[in-house]
């Protein structure tokens, strides 16, 4: 596991998971632990972005059976981690994750920093993918700016609600199958040409309307970031939609001060909403 | 496996590695049976996946180990536990273990005292470790089972005899979960981690009564308990067609892989077997419906074939299917409720699909009363209503719906948005935003009305000239947005010509709903005709089912 501990006085580490989505460089630059979450193909753990090609991964998923699933990684991989980072002279860690609304890790890592008292903060950031992954940076960036544990902890309470993730979906069907959003398990749709489209925000997952034709929808998507209103920063997702998401960095890329990052989303979320998908990543400036 | 218990107690470590294992196998067996449980939105996979690997990490911990000490094993497996704990039950397996090694701690064996204690301390640990437990779960379940552990032992102090004394509590306890949780009732199943956390239990039970644990799961059931009669409202999108294969196999069946093959081939798969016969179930699309027949007889001589229309059985059940077995949307107080008027079951389903509050009955020939539109939102627990009424002669009745529940001292903002075909209707649906401001959606839902174009396929019910078009009656008509703009001779002739004159080749997808008149096989071959026409559109058949129009097409 690679990471460099941040330079404040306190020695604070910041973890996350690999659903955070932050590119490798990014991580190394800014020294941030990943746990890696677990996908499951033919009842074998795969450790997401080690172990899995995204570009493979989504050219498949729509042939294979059983449906991949996904899991937490365990309460003593973070045990593990943790205690590796202390060894290291670190004094707190920053545990950083996905909505725990959406996934078991969470749960995993509040239950391993317990053996740690109070030098673990974990953190729900009811958001995956870079709302997560911008988060993250976020507490790295004010960490380094000299920020105290606690000064770090109340920024990122009041970031949590400015950070909003939209996506187009290509079909409802991974969504309702993975059975984890109540209204995608009863909406059985009826139509086969539907684009639904989702939004994510404080952990939970909404339904924003639909659209038929993709091109539609992506112009509905654009207009749907406008609509938030003056943003700090964005970032483009895709489950395998490349060109797509080149266009739409285009389209959207004079809405944010610095260059959308485009992400090929992780596939444990990737596992849930299918191949195809749209989206992106909106955090708000501050009002 | 052979039979490793001695009969005498108290459990040592080895007796104990014993029964952990029994526990796995067991569970492993009924891996499937636990995973088609997880139908509700618990994170991280299916529950009996995660679970076998959880256990399977344990028993790994001590698969070499010759430990005596009970202590030191359980510990070993609590440890297992941990480090493999996959998803929510997985990680409460784990703590469940957790607690159990901890009672035990520094004890070389194990009577039925220890037992009891260490279920009590693995119930304790568990719900420490759930941030916010949940009763009717695997959680609820251990309780229980903890609870008959204590009741059992001031029977006997046989560890082996309270293990199976509480396993009918258990299984009770597994049965009572949908009461506690209503997400479990509405699904119609039990939770599937306390159902995961039984299966552990009773593969203890099966070892020491010396049964087998590798009984292959029940993937088939006898024919008299397969239920196929249809319940029409699971019918998933494009699965038009049943398909009934009886079989005799070649060879004995390989499930897993027959399993997996016929889940490329279709949905809604059961599979029966009685007197050697074996009987296959399953639904797929129109164009696929050989598809599993030849497949079976690769695997074996078939007896009997019988492939059912179940988009003509929606037809016959069409009257009941619109007042009784429409699915609604789960409404949330205070989200935007949209009343929807729908001329047929099946636009009445595609309309609930995409969201609606409540769908009222009507069209062209039969406008529903004001009073109807009005119940069906006045209890509505949400004071924001949108009525697309879907058809300009039902504009006025819902306006009046909403100025009746005005007088009525009804307070709800009731908007009409007026949508005057069923496309329409149907684009502005897709823009809902459930929680979203009132004003804005309705503004967005409004500018989505223009999205579409409308065409709707009908007879002339008397001789006229409208707009330039002469017709007779009886002739087929074409409707463009609601105007009349071509007769023809059938109804294919009608579509193809006001396609053309619409300019469907700039559109992307041409929907068509069929009318409650128009049989399925004229339509596949209207359908077949526009694809060949129009090779770079898409092409999609509903089910309306309204009256007097064969035909209502979509254009986007």
């Amino acid at each position: 596991m690679r990471g460099l501990v941040s330079t404040s006085a306190e020695k604070i580490a910041v973890v996350t998971d690999s659903t955070a989505d932050i590119p490798t460089e990014i991580v190394q630059s800014y020294g941030i632990y990943i746990v890696p979450a677990i996908l499951i193909i033919h009842g074998q753990s795969l450790q997401d972005g080690a172990d899995v090609s995204r570009t493979e991964f989504y050219q498949n998923l729509p042939t294979l059976r059983p449906l991949p699933t996904t899991a937490a990684p365990s309460p003593g991989a973070f045990q593990e981690l943790y205690a590796h980072i202390f060894a290291q002279g670190v004094t707190h860690i920053l545990s950083i994750h996905i909505s725990s609304a959406l996934s078991g890790i969470y749960n995993a890592a509040h239950l391993a920093a317990q053996s740690f008292g109070s030098r673990i903060s974990v953190i729900d950031s009811g958001q995956t993918t870079l709302g997560l992954g911008f988060q993250a940076l976020w507490a790295v960036e004010a960490l380094r700016q000299g920020m105290t544990l606690s000064q770090v902890r109340a920024g990122l309470d009041s970031m949590r609600c400015r950070v909003v993730v939209l996506a187009m979906l290509d079909t409802l069907e991974y969504l309702r199958r993975s059975g984890r959003i109540s209204w995608a398990r009863a909406s059985l749709g009826t139509f086969l040409h539907i684009k639904p489209f989702i939004e994510l925000r404080e952990g939970v997952v909404r339904r924003m309307g639909e659209a038929r034709t993709r091109q539609k929808g992506i112009e509905r998507l654009q207009k749907l970031v406008e609509d938030i209103g003056p943003v700090e920063r964005l970032a483009v997702l895709h489950t395998n939609a490349v060109d797509d998401a080149h266009n739409f960095q285009r389209a959207v890329r004079t809405l944010a001060p610095e260059l959308p990052l485009i992400a090929n989303v992780t596939t444990v979320i990737g596992a849930h909403v299918g191949p195809n998908a749209l989206g992106i990543v909106v955090v708000k400036r501050e009002a | 496996m052979e039979l490793a218990v001695n009969p005498v107690y108290p459990v040592d470590g080895q007796v104990f590695k014993h029964l952990v294992h029994a526990a796995l196998s067991w569970l492993k067996t009924n891996q499937q049976t636990v995973n088609a449980l997880n139908v509700f939105p618990v994170p991280d996979g299916d529950t009996g996946t995660n679970m076998v690997l959880t256990m399977q990490a344990a028993c790994d911990e001590v698969a070499n180990s010759n430990e005596k000490n009970i202590g030191k094993v359980a510990h070993a497996v609590a440890h297992g536990a941990l480090m493999g704990a996959r998803g929510n039950s997985g990680v409460i397996l784990s703590q469940l273990w957790r607690g159990f090694a901890r009672s035990l701690d520094k004890q070389d064996e194990m009577d039925g005292q220890a037992l009891v204690q260490a279920f009590a301390a693995g119930r304790d640990t568990a719900y420490k470790g759930v941030v916010r437990p949940v009763e009717g779960t695997i959680l609820t379940v251990a309780k229980d089972m903890a609870a008959a552990a204590e009741r059992a032992l001031l029977e006997t102090d046989n560890p082996y005899q309270i293990l199976e004394k509480i396993l009918p509590d258990t299984d009770a306890s597994v049965q009572r979960t949908p009461d506690l949780l209503p997400v479990l009732k509405d699904a119609g199943v039990v939770d599937s981690g306390g159902k995961g956390l039984y299966f552990i239990l009773e593969g203890m039970v099966r070892y020491i009564q010396g049964q087998s644990l590798e009984t292959p799961i029940m993937t088939v059931q006898p024919l008299g308990a397969m239920r196929l009669e249809n319940t029409l409202e699971t019918i998933e999108p494009g699965q038009d067609y049943e398909v009934v294969v009886d079989f005799r196999p070649f060879a004995p069946l390989d499930l897993p892989k027959l399993y997996a093959d016929l889940e490329l081939i279709g949905t809604s798969i059961q599979l029966g077997e009685g007197d050697g016969i074996y009987r296959m179930h399953i639904h797929v699309p129109t164009d696929r419906r050989y598809v599993p027949i030849d497949y079976t007889m690769s695997v074996g001589t078939v007896t009997k074939v019988a492939m059912e229309n179940l988009l003509a059985q929606i037809e016959t059940a069409a009257p009941s299917l619109l007042t009784d077995k429409l699915e609604l949307m789960q409404f949330t107080p205070g989200q935007i409720a949209v009343i929807v008027v729908a001329p047929g079951p099946g636009i009445a389903r595609v309309f609930a699909s995409l969201g609606v509050a409540a769908v009222v009955e009507g069209g062209q020939t039969m406008n529903p009363s004001t009073q109807e539109i009005l119940s069906a939102f006045k209890d509505l627990p949400t004071d924001k209503v949108i009525i697309l009424p879907n058809n300009k002669n039902i504009i006025l009745a819902a306006q009046a719906a909403a100025q009746a529940a005005l007088h009525l001292g009804i307070e709800k903002k009731v908007v009409i948005l007026p949508s005057r075909t069923v496309p329409q209707g149907l684009a502005a649906m897709l823009r809902l935003i459930p929680e979203g401001d009132l004003d804005a959606v309705v503004a967005d839902m409004q500018s989505a009305l223009s999205d579409v174009e409308t065409g709707e396929i009908t007879t002339a019910t008397r001789s006229v000239e409208i707009d330039g078009v002469a017709v007779q009656e009886g002739q087929v008509i074409a409707l463009h947005n609601g105007k009349l703009v071509l007769s023809a001779a059938t109804v294919q002739e009608a579509t193809l010509a006001l396609l053309q004159m619409i300019d469907a080749a700039e559109r992307e997808l041409i929907t068509l709903f069929s009318g409650a008149e128009i049989s399925g096989p004229e339509v596949d071959v209207i359908a077949a005709a526009i694809r060949e026409a129009y090779p770079s559109q898409e092409v999609e058949v509903q089910y309306g089912g309204q009256p007097y129009y064969p035909l209502i097409l979509a254009l986007e």
